[in-house]
């Protein structure tokens, strides 16, 4: 059976059960309301972005449920990400981080770990003033501030 | 909204990095230095070459370390770090950890150095940790602060009390939560050499009289000493009395069952008090004219919430605690405007820097504050003045303040009203 999905501009898509269910905040909406024909609002969520996740809940549809588990090291990182979903991920860096944010709200982990990763290969191999550059950030830091953390992570560096 | 800016987001990216990457990313920005710093350390292999590399770096964040592993109940293996890397580290802190007596062996291994040891609701823990503390010679600081679900259940031991007691050469201890009750501590009295205790914080334990008397009676240098919670009783301030005589700072807050004899007994032996703290009890004139007459060095005082005394002994204190800087007396409601009214000048006015006088029986629509701000201006140290919201607010004290700009005034009465709840009940 169909969900209707609407997004923030009032657009509505229809997916299959299973593939809105990937996101875990729709499969508890939907076990909580029961049978219901009534369509979802997602207000955090525009149907650009919208499109971009239904698309890679579509192609994941088939993935076995990832279960959180207590050991789960996040130490354990794996910085591979399957092709398909590189190919996915070939999106400006606006649309990068609205697919994170939704990721994030509609709690669908892979998504937001495939983003994450994403991220994290644009700041490898940067200096800090590439990274603030590229992201936008200001630095805060005074002269002295950026010299003392540099002193204070220097055991990290060595091998 | 940039998902950088979110903290968790944050964090998942940045786990995400390999560790030279995170060394680059901590020099972004506060925000990112906080985050990959925290995740650099969690995924420190703590080898031996790198501490001796970088020892100091290693034994400052060694805390930081500890209470992110106790949160993911890692804890064996942060006991291995701490107990053979961190060999010179004299300050310790573990708190909400679970330990097993396996992982205390490997950590009281490994810190010959520790001085000050905090402990602080740590499962696992109870008084055979005593056997384990001998080992630490430099050990003189200990605090342990014990789990409710673990208090009571009858693990702490006598025997233990008196090893930890004697065999350890502790100078400052603060016990709170155990149960103690079923102790009595014959061996303390049986052990030939004093105790060196300077400091004695219990809280909760409801030790009883003859416990506390030998522990007292062996401790001649003993100056702090902290009783909550406790149950206070008569017989409990006669113990006190008897063995006190070297005390400075001594606090029985809300000792209810306390009465007139006992105070007595305490101020007449513990005469060179310094800081003293009967909040919350119902100790009457009579006794407060004994405090004025015997205990003369008196610099902080907390009466709040002590509702029998009254102006009478009120101002015959004031005119004998010379050295007086701190006065609590917030919730005294039998005292009244003559109280502060100056026409009895206090003989600390020169010293007198906080005052803390919410609720104290004026009442500013038939009382002349007049008397008040008279006396209120010749307190020339106070920095710190606590009244209740019809005495602080009225125009004649703002104007007062106006007078006087590096006076703070605090306006709050909401921790008085709990302290007469608290009061009304017990009556």
């Amino acid at each position: 059976m169909p969900v209707i999905l609407v997004s923030s501009d009032n657009q509505d898509f229809k997916v299959d059960k299973e593939v809105a269910e990937r996101s875990i905040l729709i499969k508890n909406m939907l076990e909580d309301v029961g049978e219901s024909d009534s369509p979802i609002p997602l207000p955090n969520v525009t149907a650009a972005v919208l499109t971009k996740v239904i698309e890679y809940c579509e192609h994941h549809r088939n993935d076995p449920v990832q279960v959180p588990e207590e050991t789960d090291d996040p130490r354990k990182r794996s910085n591979d990400i399957e092709e398909w979903d590189m190919k996915f991920m070939q999106v400006d860096q606006e649309m990068l981080f609205e697919i994170i944010l939704a990721a994030n709200y509609l709690d669908i982990k892979p998504l937001l770990d495939v983003g994450c990763k994403t991220v994290a290969n644009i700041i490898k191999g940067k200096t800090p003033e590439e990274i603030r550059k590229a992201f936008n950030i200001v630095n805060d830091f005074t002269p002295e501030e950026e010299a003392q953390i540099k002193k204070e992570n220097e055991w990290a560096e060595d091998r | 909204m940039n998902p950088l800016t979110i903290p968790e987001l944050l964090t998942s990216i940045c786990y995400q990095l390999d560790r030279p990457s995170l060394v680059t990313a901590s020099q972004v920005s506060k925000q990112w230095s906080e985050t990959c710093t925290v995740i650099l350390w969690e995924s420190c292999p703590f080898s031996a070459d790198q501490y001796n590399a970088y020892p100091t770096a290693f034994d400052d964040h060694a805390h930081l370390v500890r209470i992110m592993e106790a949160k993911m109940r890692l804890i064996g293996r942060e006991m291995r770090f701490i107990a053979h890397q961190c060999t010179n580290m004299t300050e310790l802190a573990i708190r909400h950890c679970q330990f097993t007596s396996a992982s205390l062996d490997v950590l009281f291994g490994g810190i010959p150095r520790v001085g000050h040891l905090t402990l602080e609701l740590c499962r696992g823990v109870n008084s055979t940790i005593a056997a384990r503390l001998v080992r630490l010679p430099r050990l003189t600081h200990l605090e342990i602060i014990v789990h409710t679900q673990e208090r009571g259940n009858g693990d702490w031991r006598e025997e233990h009390m008196v090893t930890l007691l004697t065999r350890c050469q502790l100078e400052h201890l603060k016990i709170l939560g155990p149960d103690l009750s079923h102790v009595h501590l014959a061996g303390v009295t049986r052990y030939e050499n004093p105790l060196q205790l300077v400091y004695l914080h219990l809280i909760g334990t409801f030790i009883p009289d003859d416990a506390l008397s030998r522990i007292l009676a062996k401790c001649p240098r003993l100056s702090t000493f902290v009783l909550l919670n406790n149950a206070n009783k008569n017989s409990t301030l006669q113990t006190i009395a008897q063995h006190g005589s070297s005390l400075r700072m001594l606090e029985l807050r809300n000792s209810k069952s306390v009465t007139t004899p006992a105070f007595d007994a305490v101020f007449k032996t513990c005469h060179l008090l310094t800081r003293l703290d009967i909040s919350g009890t119902l100790i009457h004139d009579a006794a407060i004219s004994t405090l004025a007459r015997h205990c003369p060095w008196i610099q902080a005082l907390d009466l709040t919430g002590c509702s029998r005394i009254t102006s009478t002994s009120f101002l015959e204190m004031m005119v004998t605690l010379e050295e007086l800087k701190e006065l609590r007396v917030g919730g005294c409601t039998r005292l009244s405007i003559d109280s502060f009214s100056g026409t009895v000048a206090w003989v600390s006015r020169s010293r007198l820097e906080v005052l803390d006088m919410p609720s104290v029986g004026i009442k500013v629509e038939k009382d002349p504050l007049a008397g008040l701000i008279q006396h209120l201006e010749s307190l020339t140290r106070l920095r710190h003045l606590t009244m209740d919201e019809p005495v602080g607010g009225h125009k004649a004290v703002q104007e007062f303040m106006l007078k006087r700009p590096y006076v703070v005034l605090s306006i709050n009465t909401a921790a008085l009203r709990v302290l007469w709840e608290s009061e009304r009940q017990a009556v």
